[in-house]
């Protein structure tokens, strides 16, 4: 009881007088068009359309990772329009925030405009980005590493570009099942697909040189097919690709100074990027074989 | 751009000293010396010394020495200081010279119609070329309200025009719009690189301890140097030649103790002060937990060889300390975690008289600030280090030519050993997150050399101070030097009061590397790099002062623009926890910072204080930030007023009062979310939307904290007195931080919290 009555009084010393806290003076939170995009080699261009909303909901504030409020945000009524030197390509909605366009990409490298609008909000955001040269790989072989790590490792290589800036993403998939002839059509179908690799990679201190990567692959088994990835990008979506890459654990969530994502729409959010990667395929039940 | 100029310009400036010190000295009849405390033997710092016949004075410098050219073979001396007799003197042919004044404390401040008035401090000021200075005397700070009853220098600098606070409570200085890491605080010629205690709400000095403490804001005499936006010069006491003495103070969340007396009468002294808190104490009274505390310990030493030299010694030491264990709250878990936070510092000091016309000093000097940081759970342990330690020389000539040319010549090499981010782990479970490491240790060769000149011709208006200073530092085999002219300007309009006018140019080798996003001791130092170009700012200053002599009252407005190159901040996202590469997280821009800083401030008299007003604007310039766009500082808060205010109401009370506003600081806070696929194309990541950099800003803050001092017992051999004081008195939230809470409409809202309310607090300071 001694206890109690010291602990409150001292509670009361230093914080009885607790003063109301002051409240922030905030606009009001516009939501805006996000874009999101994906170009399929020798296909056709996805265009990912959703909406941002403010952190101070109930969704924002205690976790977003509802699938359900994912749906309430996506962009179902939308015109989207992409120009290129081929002409105008009106996309068309594979689903509700999935939009894709009709006629493949024949000219693949020059500049695309996105136009979307937003019938539901009555927005109309633009955004360019300029298609680059596709890189090739010049080798990629997966193989078991018997007598070091008893792991499954990748070379790659390839061959910057001489006298310009280049800019690379390097990625790694994994689909837990092995199928036999599987292509980018069908290697993230149905499956469980994992990244186990990815590198941003810029070309400062290595202009026109042959690029090396040893690449372990410690969570990859013989039971798994895997898909490289290798894309020439713009310096833009470089540093999109690497602000996310700065808040991509737990740790940086909490300890790291804000970031503001860069974006290239005008009037929305997200990044319209139109690389064409390079794409390899292996089924590595060959390995073990 | 001066900074890599070719060293052919230093030997010019070398030469141009040589040439100019080897000139014929004229003869002249010269009073020199030093003024003291008559009951301590205190050397009196910056004591007005001055002939009222002729018109013409001098100061003592920063030791206690003057020293001035009389024409006549005898004249009236005047010397005065604040809260002392002022005394006059004959100076005759004879005694002319060496003569060592010492000055009787006024028995009673109130008694003022009897006792005139001494020359102030910003008197002083007023009548040099220095401006963008603050003095504030040692004896008044004690009677400015605080929390929990204990004075604070640092705080009390908060409340002077052009420096603001970071956030509430703590102890940052932000000087003209410039970083946290710009200020170089010398506490007896050594660096502290941690000036707070408890996260910054207090300052390291103990009041007890001090005896002067000066803060350029800009006019930067040229022995100074190595910061950008201010320097703050604290003394120490050296300690009573005469007698022992001890004075002290027990407050409710710490106490102190200083003694002080002769090692030899009249000869050396010594002067030793403690202070710690006893929070963890009071937590444990009241049954609880809490173990943390601080401490301090200052010393000095100073023996007086003969009439020409003296040598001193200082040091300081202090420590913020938690050490938890989770057995001490009765869990058998094996768990515990804390962390030791501090500074050392150490001066060597020889004062020489050269002879009548110069006066030297040579420092030697040491400085170490480190922070561990150590967490054991099971077979696990963790052990963050840093650390920072300088080993320094230092020697400073003055020499009083003749009334009209005074000079200030000297250099300095200070080699800094850095030890950043130290790493050691042991145990699976940590390994494998944490990897060890030793931290690149890097040494840093600082240096300078300056030369000063001050002519003040009797009939002119014109008093002007010109200075160069060349600084250099290298680091890794590489060298970083440059030129940093100084100058200062007063003409005298009248009288009463003259127009005063600077330009600065400073150097900084070295800047904090610290993360704003969480609340531990993990700042460090550390040095210029060939990725991290030195820092370099130009400023200029125009102010008009007035004095009203029969108020004691001087009436300053300063105006001032200040450009500064190669600022640090972060990328966007920077990850400086346990980084080693944290250079490769930090972005160079620029910055600018203009205002008006407008002063009222009487030193002394029944009621005596300051009102200040501050209207400023601080911007920064980064192409890699906020999509190069300029962007408001953190810290850029338009208005700040300060009303300080001291009342003497009787020999036995006191009254002391405080009301401070200010615009609020700004944030960069979460606005929005969005979602964009994961990297593996099957799923979705959460992208957070921020607004613009800093877009925000927070409510502006205004307090008034109140203390009243009863003088209980004032006798020859004992004095007491109790302050009682309230902080915050009308309870008002000053914001401290920024949180999320549930909102009326069912969704949720920013707040902004303070962090102190109402706060009573009591003391007993006493002196004997």
């Amino acid at each position: 009881m001694r206890n109690l009555i010291k602990i409150g009084f001292f509670i009361f010393v230093l914080s009885a007088c607790q003063p109301d806290p002051l409240d922030v003076k905030l606009d009001k939170y516009e939501p805006e068009i996000v874009v999101s995009s994906q170009v399929i080699p020798n296909y056709i261009m996805v265009v990912g359309l959703t909406r941002s909303f403010t952190v101070l909901s109930n969704a924002g504030y205690e976790g977003a990772g509802d699938s359900a409020l994912f749906e309430q945000l996506l962009v179902d009524s939308a015109l989207v329009t992409i120009e290129s030197s081929s002409g105008i390509d009106t996309l068309f909605k594979v689903t509700s925030g999935l939009y894709a366009s009709i006629t493949e990409l024949v000219e693949p490298q020059g500049d695309y405009h996105l136009i979307v609008k937003d019938y539901d909000e009555r927005k109309t955001i633009t955004a360019t980005s300029t298609m680059l040269q596709n890189v090739s790989l010049d080798s990629v072989r997966p193989y078991f590493d018997s007598e070091k790590d008893s792991i499954i490792k990748m070379d790659v290589a390839f061959t910057d570009e001489k006298n310009r800036s280049n800019y690379y993403v390097l990625s790694v998939y994994s689909r837990n099942t092995n199928q036999a002839g599987i292509d980018v059509n069908t290697f993230f179908e149905n499956g469980s697909n994992n990244i186990e690799y990815q590198e941003l990679l810029e070309d400062r201190n290595m202009d026109g040189e042959k690029i090396h990567r040893n690449i372990n692959l410690p969570d990859v088994s013989f039971q798994d097919s895997l898909m490289v990835s290798l894309s020439n990008i713009s310096e833009g979506y470089y540093s999109f690709l690497k602000s996310r890459e700065r808040s991509g654990n737990l740790l940086s969530a909490v300890t790291n100074e804000p970031i503001n994502y860069p974006s290239n729409v005008n009037n929305g959010l997200g990044y319209f990027n139109t690389h064409s990667p390079s794409l390899r395929f292996f089924d590595l039940k060959s390995l073990k074989e | 751009m001066l900074l890599y100029e070719s060293k052919q310009d230093l030997r010019y400036l070398i030469g141009y000293i040589f040439v100019f010190f080897t000139l014929p000295v004229f003869s002249q009849l010269r009073l020199n010396g030093t003024v003291t405390d008559a009951q301590s033997g205190e050397a009196l710092l910056f004591a007005s010394v001055f002939c009222e016949d002729l018109g013409i004075g001098t100061v003592t410098n920063e030791y206690g020495y003057f020293s001035l050219e009389i024409p006549y073979d005898s004249t009236n001396v005047s010397v005065h200081y604040l809260g002392y007799k002022p005394k006059t003197f004959l100076v005759t042919k004879e005694t002319i010279d060496r003569l060592d004044f010492s000055l009787e404390k006024q028995a009673n401040e109130l008694d003022a119609v009897t006792i005139e008035l001494s020359r102030t401090p910003q008197e002083e000021i007023h009548n040099s070329t220095q401006m963008s200075t603050i003095k504030i005397p040692i004896e008044d700070i004690k009677y400015i309200p605080s929390i929990g009853g204990e004075s604070d220098v640092i705080k009390v600098i908060q409340l002077m025009p052009g420096v603001q606070k970071g956030g509430e409570g703590g102890t940052g200085l932000y000087v003209r719009g410039g970083d946290v890491d710009q200020n170089l605080v010398l506490l007896d010629e050594a660096p502290v690189y941690n000036i707070g205690h408890l996260f910054g709400f207090f300052s390291v000095f103990n009041q007890d301890a001090i005896k002067d403490m000066t803060l350029y804001k800009g006019a930067f005499p040229s022995q100074y140097g190595g910061r950008l936006s201010s320097i703050l010069d604290i003394r120490m006491n050296d300690g009573n030649v005469n007698g022992f003495h001890a004075k002290g103070g027990v407050g409710l969340l710490s106490s102190r103790l200083m003694v002080e007396g002769p090692i030899k009468k009249d000869r050396g002294s010594f002067m030793i002060a403690g202070r710690r808190t006893y929070i963890d104490q009071v937590f444990k009274w009241m049954g609880s937990f809490l173990p943390y505390y601080f401490y301090d310990l200052n010393a000095k030493f100073n023996y007086k060889i003969n009439d020409k030299n003296r040598l001193y010694v200082t040091s300081y030491t202090g420590d913020d300390l938690l050490s938890f264990d989770q057995s001490d709250v009765g869990d058998d878990s094996p768990f515990n975690f804390g962390f030791s936070l501090g500074n050392i510092t150490g001066t060597a000091r020889w004062n020489r008289i050269v002879n009548n016309k110069m006066f030297a000093n040579y420092s030697l000097i040491y400085t170490n600030f480190d922070y561990n940081i150590n967490g054991n759970f099971e077979d696990n342990s963790l052990r963050i280090s840093s650390a920072i330690n300088d080993y320094g020389f230092k020697v400073d000539y003055s020499l009083f030519k003749n009334n009209k040319h005074s000079f200030k010549y000297g250099g300095m090499a200070i080699f800094h050993q850095f030890r950043p981010n130290i790493v050691n782990t042991i145990g699976e479970e940590v390994s494998e997150f944490i990897e060890s490491d030793k931290g690149e240790a890097l040494g840093t060769l600082e240096s300078g050399v300056y030369f000063q000149h001050t002519y003040k011709k009797d009939s002119s208006k014109w008093e002007l101070t010109n200075g160069v200073r060349f600084s250099a530092a290298h680091v890794k085999n590489k060298s970083y030097e440059g030129f940093e002219p100084r100058l200062s300007a007063k003409y005298l309009v009248n009288s009463n009061s003259n127009l005063k006018f600077s330009y600065s140019l400073m150097r900084q080798y070295m800047h904090l590397v610290s993360s704003s996003a969480v609340a531990l001791p993990t700042d460090l130092w550390y040095p210029v790099t060939s990725r991290v170009k030195p820092q370099t700012s130009h400023q200029v200053a125009t102010g008009y002062s007035y004095f009203a002599e029969k108020l004691k009252t001087q009436i300053s407005l300063e105006t001032y623009y200040k450009y500064m190159y190669n600022l640090t901040e972060y990328i966007e996202g920077a990850n400086l926890l346990l980084n080693d590469d944290f250079e490769s997280e930090l972005l160079q821009g620029n910055g600018d910072s203009y205002g008006i800083e407008f002063l009222v401030k009487r030193d002394q008299g029944r009621v005596n204080g300051w009102i200040g007003y501050t209207m400023s604007w601080t911007k920064r310039y980064f192409e890699a930030l906020n999509g190069g766009d300029p962007y408001w500082a953190k810290y850029d808060r338009r208005h700040n007023v300060s009303i300080v205010q001291n009342f003497k109401i009787s020999k036995h009370w006191n009254f002391g009062a405080v009301w401070v506003y200010s615009t609020g600081s700004r944030f960069t806070p979460q606005t929005g979310l969005y979602a964009m696929p994961n990297a593996s194309l099957t799923g979705i990541d959460w992208i957070p939307v921020y607004t613009k950099r800093n877009a925000v800003i927070m409510s502006s803050s205004h307090r008034f904290d109140v203390n009243i001092v009863w003088k209980s017992k004032q006798t020859k051999n004992f004095k007491g007195e109790w302050h009682f004081g309230a902080y915050n008195v009308y309870n008002r939230a000053s914001p401290w931080r920024i949180e999320v809470t549930p909102d009326e409409n069912g969704g949720y809202k920013y707040i902004q919290p303070g962090l102190f309310g109402f706060i009573p607090s009591v003391a007993y300071n006493f002196e004997f």
